[in-house]
């Protein structure tokens, strides 16, 4: 268990560094001069130009930058500072991250609590019109662009109903709609999931056995049936975190919410690389992270793992 | 072939995207109305017999620009899916086939790609290539690629230990011809079914990159444009974002259960994995 931890671990931060290559050399790329874009719309001098350059360290070449950044990043944790907002990447992650996290948080429950249960009973029921009724209705869930079920959202909830506000954050009231969003696409998708776990283990011996020995229907379903066929549906809810930060990109859009998604859209469209490749880099790191925890809890969840 | 359209959801989601490629291709012989005629006598008049889906704030006829914006969503999700598709059918035979360096070296570059929840991926590349049609193309054809690489690779590492794969080797068929010849075309199903799923997941995120503004932009009427444009007069008109986004949400709908019931015939071990 030990070594495989300590593989994964290291696999890990080979990705991330590879990742951070990758963010990094791609920033290089992109067209436009930083420097112009920073001072736009006024032009700056030449020798103000050349003096920014130098205090950038825009004049070294690409891979002395690029093991600059790493360096700062391993050693001081630190991300570079922003070209546009000139304050530290780090500041404005750490400002940011909190309103993203409750949202994610908010989605991720909201998906468990909606699908799984949904999915279980779907798998079980012997009424196959309500089974197939209940995964069309999942699959909806599934294709209906965030965007647009956010906009449906606010439509019926904020405009029609006035229940929640329209956009903005604050207590519980403002965090339920975008929250809903991501939640609604996560139930849909762990619906599915969740269904087709459940008849995976459905038909197994085990619990033709249990049937046979005379457990009631609830027992053999609960104690069984679901038991077991949670053990994928637990991994794949902790995958749908990773989903979750991406979906948060558009549902910070369409709600106007501060978060860490609504700062990317707005770094890229204003040239601002050094918060791009942060944020880029901050959350794939999250990502990794968040699966290989999964992953290695998996052992816990199913004492039949064995690493 | 013939076992899959004799479920249900294939034949609808076949119809579905046959009428969806019909309307994409003759829409400026179908719109009733000319999408970018502004008409300001006309604006944001309710769904009525005359304009079924209403007009937004500078007159144009809604059903008219949905029906444009066929062409263009089907365009991006073709194109981006013949990018991902091509290279995930090529790496992936090759990472299956060759095994050894050549398959480490092509995992580990999918292992990073998959480090990108998708749509970070998608803007990674547009934040390169600035916005625009071809830019999101490229975006979503390249972020779609590791998965479809994933399971190309997968079926031929099972396919590679087969009988007749041993049997064309002990004759002395050649390598490439084995690839072409004999694996190629069982690795066909699932990679159909990963292309349709992918198809409707290209679609989906298309309209998302142009609804961030990254993609198309107005007034071209492609969807994920006509919901974000219309974000502002929610108030006002309500009908503009729900039809366009209506349009995607049928039109992804479709595409995954003929993906889904394609799965389901050829390939029902793949369930819960693509």
């Amino acid at each position: 268990m030990i070594t495989y931890i300590v593989r994964r671990v290291f696999q890990l931060v080979i990705t991330v560094l590879f990742a951070s290559m990758i963010i990094y050399g791609a920033m290089q790329f992109v067209p436009g001069d930083p420097i112009l874009a920073m001072f736009f719309p006024r032009i700056p001098s030449q020798a103000v130009y050349d003096n920014m350059r130098a205090q950038l360290g825009l004049d070294k070449p690409f891979i002395i930058r690029y093991f600059a950044y790493v360096q700062n990043v391993l050693i001081h944790g630190d991300l570079g500072e922003s070209f546009k907002q000139m304050r530290p990447v780090n500041t404005i992650i750490a400002q940011n991250i909190g309103h993203t996290a409750q949202l994610a948080l908010g989605g991720i429950l909201i998906a468990m609590i909606l699908g799984i249960p949904i999915g279980f009973y779907a798998a079980i029921t012997r009424w196959k019109i309500l089974d197939h009724s209940i995964m069309i209705i999942a699959l909806v869930g599934v294709s209906a662009p965030s965007f647009w079920l956010g906009i449906l959202l606010i439509l019926a909830f904020s405009l029609a109903l006035g229940w929640f506000p329209t956009s903005g954050i604050g207590g519980l009231n403002t965090l339920v709609l975008p929250s809903s969003t991501l939640g609604l696409y996560g139930a849909g998708y762990l619906a599915r999931f969740a269904r087709s776990s459940v008849l995976e283990v459905k038909y197994t011996d085990y619990v033709t056995t249990a049937r046979s020995k005379g457990l009631s229907e609830w027992k053999v379903n609960t104690r069984h049936i679901f038991r077991n066929a949670l053990i994928p549906v637990i991994t794949m809810s902790g995958l749908l975190a990773g989903y979750m930060l991406g979906g948060a990109v558009i549902v910070e859009t369409v709600f106007g919410r501060p978060g860490i998604g609504h700062v990317l859209v707005n770094a890229i469209n204003q040239k601002d690389f050094p918060l791009v490749q942060g944020i880029l880099l901050f959350t794939v790191t999250i990502f990794c992270v968040v699966n290989l925890i999964v992953d290695l809890s998996y052992a816990y969840i199913d004492p039949r793992v064995k690493y | 072939m013939k076992r899959a359209l004799r479920k249900p959801q294939v034949v609808f989601g076949v119809l579905f995207l046959t009428l969806l490629c019909v309307i994409g291709i003759f829409a400026s012989q179908i719109v009733p109305y000319d999408p970018l005629e502004i008409n300001t006598d006309n604006y944001l008049q309710p769904p009525n017999a005359k304009h079924w889906f209403g007009t937004d704030n500078l007159g144009r006829d809604v059903f008219s620009r949905v029906l444009f914006g066929t062409r263009y969503s089907l365009a991006l999700g073709l194109l981006s899916i013949a990018i991902s598709g091509t290279m995930g059918l090529i790496l992936g035979l090759i990472a299956g086939f060759y095994g050894g360096v050549v398959d480490n070296i092509i995992m580990r570059i999918v292992d990073i790609g998959l480090a990108f929840p998708s749509i970070l991926l998608a803007l990674l590349v547009i934040s390169i290539v600035g916005p625009g049609l071809p830019s999101v193309v490229l975006a979503i054809g390249i972020s779609s690629t590791p998965p479809f690489i994933r399971i190309v690779r997968s079926s031929v590492l099972v396919i590679k230990e087969m009988t007749f794969i041993e049997a064309a080797k002990a004759v002395g068929v050649s390598h490439w011809r084995t690839l072409l010849k004999h694996i190629l075309p069982e690795v066909f199903a699932p990679a159909l079914t990963m292309a349709t799923l992918g198809l409707a997941g290209a679609i989906f995120s298309a309209s998302s990159l142009s609804f961030l503004g990254f993609g198309a932009q107005p007034p071209t009427p492609e969807w994920g444009v006509l919901v974000s444009a219309a974000r502002h007069q929610l108030r006002a008109a309500w009908w503009i974002s729900t039809f366009s986004g209506l349009a995607i949400m049928i039109s992804v709908l479709s595409i995954n259960l003929l993906g889904d019931g394609l799965r389901d015939v050829l390939d029902p071990k793949l369930r819960g994995k693509i």
